[in-house]
């Protein structure tokens, strides 16, 4: 079981005019605000949910973190106190990182090159707030370039965990023959994943009990026992706060499960150091193009101008020490700047249910353009061999 | 149904969307429309609908003197220059010299009463003797339902239902809270209220004329009805018309009054143009701001960027669109806007107030406050110089916009009918 932690970082109004004039991008307040939100209303539950279920279950309930180092910071910045509760969890000793990239991007798997730096910024932020580096790594989406398969294996030796399964395209992600008899890769159930987000969202209707037992019911219906399972969940994609209500229905839920014999919570790298190769999740032999990682970031016009503008960017810096020039590129590609763009966002049902800072996808491609074209133009001025 | 102009001779908005309403309630097979205005000119067009000029009932002075003195009489009439109060040269002059009298005699009927249709001093007569007309027209045919347009034409749908007795539906197409940006005329809004107050339902163009009309006149919520308008498809326009320069055309179109916020078009222009060289800005329309408009452009120093194109219609309108690459509503106050969904028919990107009812219809707009120009700069800037911008707003409005017509509007209003006629 793995949970995700995400916070966004939010742009101020940028206007065109102010190209070239101030590279200052973020409206700290409403940053702030957005955290201390976040963290009031989801993560601080959460987080005493999984102490509780970690004390009461020793060892038998271990989970996997996933967050960027973008969130990190916001968290080290705005929420210091709630981090300070995080390393108490993480003291007792159930909870693993996964190797995330440092931003909350999807630049890396267009342009591999990145990644390295991406990890280790991660690592190293990691390492230093709980004292222990993330082994496996967390691959959300399939990489564009055929190299990027072999650097992660070679910064992850610890096995990659993949949202879902990238198959059937060397092209475009992990090649079927190899996932399949690759010891070292875990493939998200997101079918499992959706359901628990579901019940989670519907259990106000019912006791948390008898949603449990029937989430049960549907695990074990659709599911080989003898597997190993990934599930996820993320609190910020679930509508409204963790309340105690859906506390009590999670440890209703971990209950259950955990009263069962053969079932027990892992942490990720135990999936592989558990299983034995035969038991390696199936990869499904029919390519995936992810239509959910498409939906969602580079489905319009907008999002693809502005996902070519970033890519662009990147390839202003082709070594790595001007990847480190500034930590503004950091926020600036995180990929919730091309959500905040996605057609959806015009229906208001749609736009009630998600965060946007802005009212429609047109403000948000207008503000995020003006951003960018003034970073590239920094980068341009203070390099003119970036030009092009 | 009472209406003070139709197409093609028409001031602003309220013209355009009778004959859209109009057009849409006559594709019904149950329902047999009269439209009443104050003036036709001949050159109006409608199918399935009787157009009636006020100006052409002839009988309406001898009628109202039949109905005073209870007796048939009969009329005399000489043409000549001779009013009260005229001395004798000034009558010498106004040509009294004319030898040739036609004298008619007149059984039962006299000259018509006499409507310019339009807005000028002698407005508050016009109304008043239009529903006169509309009273007397109301005694000589059944119908069921009378539907009044905007303040000018409520006293004619009070005068009908006097006579009538069936139930008033009022349209309020704009308040004067819009027309006059707060300076309300004391007079106009009696009118307004009196409409308001006498109809069995009131028909709002937008959610936002529907607030207005609940909290400023102070009507029950519960028989105030939101329909929108709807734009007339006129099919796939002409290609882009650009100019050799390649310069990009930004349009502001509408009255240069208040409520339609010109002054903050040439601020906006200002600032675009003080980042962009190729872009020319044009103001169609005329109105009593035109002057202040001029000024602002000459203070500001962008007069070689700027144009007035003066009123346009028609197919001027449509010729205005196809040159232009963003169009601007920087209304502080618009009850609903037809103009920007006729440019986004036209595949041109709009950029419109949050103030104004067709934001509650359109996704595929720049959506800004009427006083943030820095927005309404920006929104420019991006969709001139960002092409997926452009392609996004252009490819789906017209998509939307299509789906956004008259026919709508019209089946609302039959619905409304409807259920007023049930009671």
């Amino acid at each position: 079981m793995c949970f995700e932690f995400h916070c966004p970082v939010v742009l101020r109004r940028y206007r065109f005019f102010e190209i070239n004039n101030s590279h200052y991008y973020y409206d700290d307040q409403q940053t702030a605000e957005l955290t201390e939100k976040l963290v009031r209303q989801k993560f601080l539950p959460l987080v005493d949910l999984l102490t509780t279920l970690s004390l009461k279950y020793a060892q038998r309930f271990r989970f996997g973190i996933s967050t960027s180092g973008i969130t990190l910071k916001l968290l080290q910045h705005y929420q210091p106190y709630f981090l300070n509760i995080w390393k108490e969890l993480g003291k007792l000793g159930g909870m693993e990182f996964l190797a995330d990239t440092f931003s909350h991007t999807l630049v890396p798997f267009f342009h591999p090159e990145s990644l390295p730096q991406q990890l280790e910024l991660h690592k190293n932020l990691v390492e230093e707030v709980f004292g222990e580096p993330p082994r496996i790594f967390y691959q959300p989406f399939p990489f564009v370039s055929g190299n990027a398969e072999a650097t992660a294996r070679l910064l992850s030796p610890g096995g990659i965990i993949a949202a879902r399964p990238f198959a059937g395209n060397g092209k475009n992600g992990l090649e079927d023959h190899s996932a399949k008899q690759d010891k070292k890769l875990a493939v998200v159930d997101q079918q499992l994943s959706r359901k628990l987000l579901e019940i989670h969202q519907k259990e106000a209707a019912s006791s948390g009990s008898v949603v449990a037992r029937h989430f049960l019911t549907r695990l074990e219906g659709t599911t080989n026992a003898a597997a190993p399972r990934v599930l996820f969940f993320n609190p910020v994609a679930a509508n409204g706060a963790f309340s105690v209500r859906r506390g009590a229905f999670w440890e209703a839920l971990i209950r259950s499960w955990l009263a069962r014999e053969e079932c027990r919570l892992v942490t990720p790298s135990e999936i592989f150091s558990n299983s034995p190769g035969e038991e390696t999740p199936e990869i499904s032999a029919s390519f995936n193009r992810n239509p959910g990682m498409k939906n969602f970031w580079f489905q319009n016009h907008l999002q693809q101008e502005a996902l070519g503008e970033l890519l662009k960017i990147d390839r202003m810096m082709p070594d790595p020490d001007s990847r480190m020039a500034g930590e503004d590129w950091y926020f600036i590609q995180d990929m919730d700047h091309l959500f905040f763009m996605n057609s959806q966002f015009f229906s208001p049902l749609f736009a009630g249910k998600h965060f946007n800072p802005y009212t429609s996808p047109y403000e948000a491609f207008i503000n995020y353009m003006n951003v960018l074209e003034d970073y590239s133009d920094k980068l341009v001025k203070e390099k003119p061999e970036f030009r092009g | 149904m009472f209406g003070w102009e139709f197409p093609p001779n028409i001031s602003g908005g309220l013209g355009t969307a009778c004959q859209g309403i109009t057009k849409g309630l006559s594709s019904f097979n149950d329902i047999g429309l009269t439209f009443v205005m104050p003036r036709r000119y001949g050159n109006e067009t409608s199918e399935n609908v009787r157009l009636i000029g006020a100006n052409e009932v002839e009988t309406i002075r001898n009628k109202i003197r039949q109905e005073a003195y209870g007796t048939p009489f009969e009329c005399y009439s000489v043409e000549s220059a001779m009013i009260p109060y005229v001395d004798p040269d000034c009558f010498y002059q106004s040509g009294s010299r004319k030898t040739e009298k036609e004298v008619r005699q007149q059984k039962g009927s006299a000259p018509p009463f006499e409507f310019t249709g339009k807005y000028g001093t002698g407005l508050m007569e016009e109304i008043h003797n239009f529903s006169v007309v509309a009273g007397y027209l109301a005694g000589k045919e059944k119908y069921d339902i009378i539907h009044a347009h905007d303040w000018l034409t409520f006293p004619a749908g009070i005068a009908a239902k006097k006579i009538l007795h069936k139930p008033l539906v009022v349209h309020v197409h704009a308040t004067d809270f819009d027309r006059s940006g707060g300076k309300v005329n004391p007079r106009v809004y009696a009118m307004e209220k009196a409409g308001m107050d006498e109809a069995d339902a009131v028909v709002t163009v937008s959610d936002h004329t529907r607030e207005m009309v609940i909290c400023n006149y102070q009507i029950d919520r519960a028989k105030v009805y939101t329909v929108h308008n709807g734009v007339e498809p006129v099919g796939y326009p002409a290609a882009p018309y650009r100019s050799g320069s390649g310069e990009r055309i930004v349009t502001f179109l509408g009255r240069i009054t208040l409520q339609k916020g010109p002054l903050y078009f040439v601020e906006v222009a200002q600032k675009v143009l003080s980042r962009m060289k190729n872009v020319r800005f044009v103001m169609a329309g005329s109105g009593d701001m035109l002057e202040a408009c001029v000024e602002a452009v000459a203070r500001a120093g962008i007069a070689d960027r700027f144009s007035f194109a003066g009123f346009l219609k028609g197919a001027e309108v449509w010729q205005m669109f196809r040159q232009s690459d963003v169009y601007v509503m920087p209304s502080v106050s618009e009850p609903f806007g037809i103009s920007p969904l006729e440019a986004m028919f036209c595949k041109v990107p709009v950029i419109i107030s949050k103030q104004s009812g067709v934001s509650e219809v359109v996704r595929h707009a720049v959506k800004v406050d009427f006083w943030d120009i820095d927005a309404m700069a920006d929104a420019i800037y991006s969709i001139i110089d960002r092409p997926s911008l452009k392609k996004m707003m252009v490819g789906s409005g017209v998509n939307e916009v299509k789906k956004i017509n008259w026919s709508n509007t019209a089946f609302k209003i039959k619905t409304l009918y409807e259920k007023i006629l049930s009671h």
